[in-house]
């Protein structure tokens, strides 16, 4: 029964690297079984590195869940407000830019990620705004970006 | 080798050339002084730029960016305590007490003179160093490139996971799944792109390296408590020519630091933040004045820098030779040998190819020749970078990365992919997973998977070819070696500490 505790202390004060395990597992069965509908010239190199990822990645899990060292500080499986704000906004800006072009979607990204953060936009911030879209004026005009 | 050399002169010395060369010793200077920018993020940013380039002239912008960043790291270091780069960490231990002290100046104008010297040294006696490169290069067929590729990932794995080898592991075999998308290398399978157009060429190794690197520093560093990189600086004290016979007075241990950095820059998975460490050690252990150093110790910048700076000419190596990167920055720079055409090997070394190596060594010469210039001259404007604010450089870099990667073949799926790309390398940081391994196998996956398929076809399909070539065996016993080496180190430590409870009782 105590064992059985331990385990589940390890489980939910590793919980963000379980997951990331976990996700390894499944690309390597992912590649694993998609191989079988190669050639075997063409499936010998994933299923080779499918399998070792597999392994590696079993191993891991198992002596994560069997350790004994406890950890003194959980770790947080969510990022910063920050780093939320940084990931949304890019992800947002790169989906914006097929639709808008990268002069607008550009700008939106800049003053989301200078106020998200700050929550508040100085005359510094206005230059950088502005370096921005002189950015993409140049890549507009050297390496012919849709600016719209 | 002559010919090669003047003509290596001539492409260098033409003015959009030396425009380029001056432009990214500067980008170099600036990137290397932002902490969590760096030379790699500064190269994979470049890499687009450099499509409409020459294959030369692309490669001396980045080689240029590389050398200028050395140098840079070691401004932040010296100023607020903070390394720009791995490379300049051992500069703190005795430039930061040195700014302290009010020899800000001295202190940056010594890893100025010692950068470029050593550069210039190192640049030098690499090109000498070539001439015995060709008959090594000429011994590798393919089963040798295979073993020799997973010698320098195994390597590569070993010195970054610092102890944790399973998750160097995981992270390679990641990077090396992830080549198996695609066409197939020696066969038109198509594999895993669920009948998607974009997925046919792969998931390209440029989206990965700008993704991995700079996407994911910038939620990386987004993370980070802090307002600006550096609140205030201080720049006065003693001046450059104190620093020159400073460097005089250290000759010794000056010219040792270089061959450190040479020799670490050339072997696979070390680099930089590797020999300023052991140069600035190596310098400590011999020292007659122990009690100096940590207290601002002139004598340990100069090891520390002019080993990082020679590391550049060292790491070239490897990479030009073999095609395996010495470091995370070369892996970079690799990366934009590959998209210019160029393949190292044996054509890197002969014709035409070896005029190209020798314009890139003497790039290397000319960019620290240009560091010294920049570094004494510009001192004090340098050291204001420190002060940009975080978030400007956070959204200037991913405007770069998103609009670099899709001016190259203008393709929406490629700036998906670096976002993609930065969020798992922004995972792999959170719970420590490498991510050099990673990338580097992405680089090497497919010259792994079509070595492998050539030398088993060599063998009408058996494994045994890697055992009956004697650079292939050999490579082969150093892959397993390394592998086991952080297991026989930890036996090593637990015998001596054996031994030594013995001896006390």
């Amino acid at each position: 029964m105590n064992n059985y505790k331990h385990i589940f202390i390890n489980i939910s004060s590793n919980i963000g690297e379980i997951l990331l395990i976990l996700f390894f597992i499944i690309l390597s069965l992912f590649f694993f079984i998609g191989s079988f509908a190669f050639t075997m010239e063409a499936k010998i190199f994933p299923i080779v590195v499918s399998f070792l990822l597999f392994i590696l990645s079993l191993f891991k899990l198992i002596s994560i869940l069997l350790s004994k060292e406890v950890k003194r500080q959980v770790s947080k499986i969510y990022p910063s407000r920050s780093t939320i704000i940084t990931i949304l906004s890019t992800i947002v800006y790169v989906i914006l830019a097929r639709f808008i072009g990268f002069l607008i979607s550009s700008f939106i990204f800049v003053l989301i990620l200078l106020y998200g953060i700050d929550l508040k936009l100085t005359i510094k911030d206005s230059f950088i705004v502005l370096l921005a879209l002189f950015l993409v004026y140049v890549f507009y005009y050297t390496l012919r970006i849709p600016l719209y | 080798m002559l010919d090669a050399l003047i003509n290596g002169f001539y492409i260098l010395l033409r003015l959009n050339t030396l425009l380029l060369l001056s432009l990214g010793t500067i980008i170099g200077i600036i990137v290397g002084a932002l902490p969590g920018i760096g030379p790699t993020l500064g190269i994979a940013l470049t890499i687009p730029f450099t499509f409409g380039l020459s294959p030369e002239n692309a490669l001396i912008l980045l080689i240029s960016i590389y050398g200028g960043a050395m140098y840079g790291g070691a401004i932040s270091s010296i100023l607020i305590n903070t390394p720009g780069t791995g490379s300049a960490a051992a500069t703190t231990l005795e430039g930061y007490p040195m700014a302290k002290k009010g020899e800000a100046m001295f202190a940056l104008a010594l890893s100025a003179l010692s950068s470029g010297f050593g550069g210039i040294l190192a640049g030098i006696l690499v090109i000498f160093f070539t001439l015995f490169l060709v008959k090594f290069v000429l011994l590798f067929a393919t089963p040798e490139k295979f073993m020799l590729a997973l010698f320098g990932i195994c390597l590569i794995i070993v010195i970054t996971t610092k102890g944790n080898l399973i998750k160097g592991l995981i992270s390679a075999t990641f990077g090396l799944l992830i080549t198996a998308v695609g066409i197939a290398p020696m066969t038109a399978d198509v594999r895993y792109t669920f009948m998607r157009p974009d997925f046919y060429d792969g998931l390209g190794y440029l989206p990965a390296l700008i993704g991995l690197f700079a996407v994911a520093e910038v939620f990386r560093l987004s993370g980070i408590k802090q307002a600006s990189i550096a609140e205030r600086i201080d720049v006065s004290g003693r001046g450059r020519m104190d620093a020159f016979k400073e460097i005089l007075r250290n000759f010794k241990t000056f010219i040792k630091s270089v061959f450190i950095g040479i020799f670490i820059g050339s072997i696979p998975g070390a680099g930089g933040s590797v020999s300023n460490f052991l140069a600035y050690a190596e310098a400590r252990r011999v020292s007659k004045n122990p009690e100096l150093w940590g207290k601002g110790n002139p004598e340990g910048i100069i090891a520390s820098e002019s080993s990082n700076n020679a590391t550049v000419s060292g790491a070239l190596i490897p990479t030009l030779t073999f095609g395996i990167p010495g470091s995370a920055t070369t892996a970079a720079l690799l990366g934009g040998l590959l998209l210019h055409g160029l393949r190292p090997g044996i054509k890197m070394f002969t014709g035409e190819g070896l005029n190209i190596t020798y314009s890139i060594f003497l790039a290397v010469i000319f960019s620290h020749i240009l560091i010294l210039f920049l570094g004494l001259t510009l001192i004090r404007p340098a050291g204001k970078i420190v002060l940009i604010k975080k978030e400007h450089v956070m959204s200037i870099v991913i405007i770069l990365a998103v609009l670099g990667i899709f001016s190259m073949q203008q393709n929406y799926f490629d700036i998906y992919q670096i976002v993609i790309f930065g969020v798992i390398g922004y995972i792999f940081n959170k719970y420590k997973y490498p991510v050099i391994p990673a990338i580097i196998s992405i680089i090497l996956g497919r010259m792994i998977e079509s070595n492998l398929f050539r030398s088993l076809r060599l063998s009408g399909g058996s494994f045994s070819i890697f055992l009956q070539r004697p650079i292939s065996l050999i490579l082969l016993l150093g892959t397993i070696l390394v592998l086991f080496s952080p297991f026989l180190s930890r036996y090593g430590k637990k015998l001596k500490n054996k031994k030594s409870c013995k001896k006390r009782a």
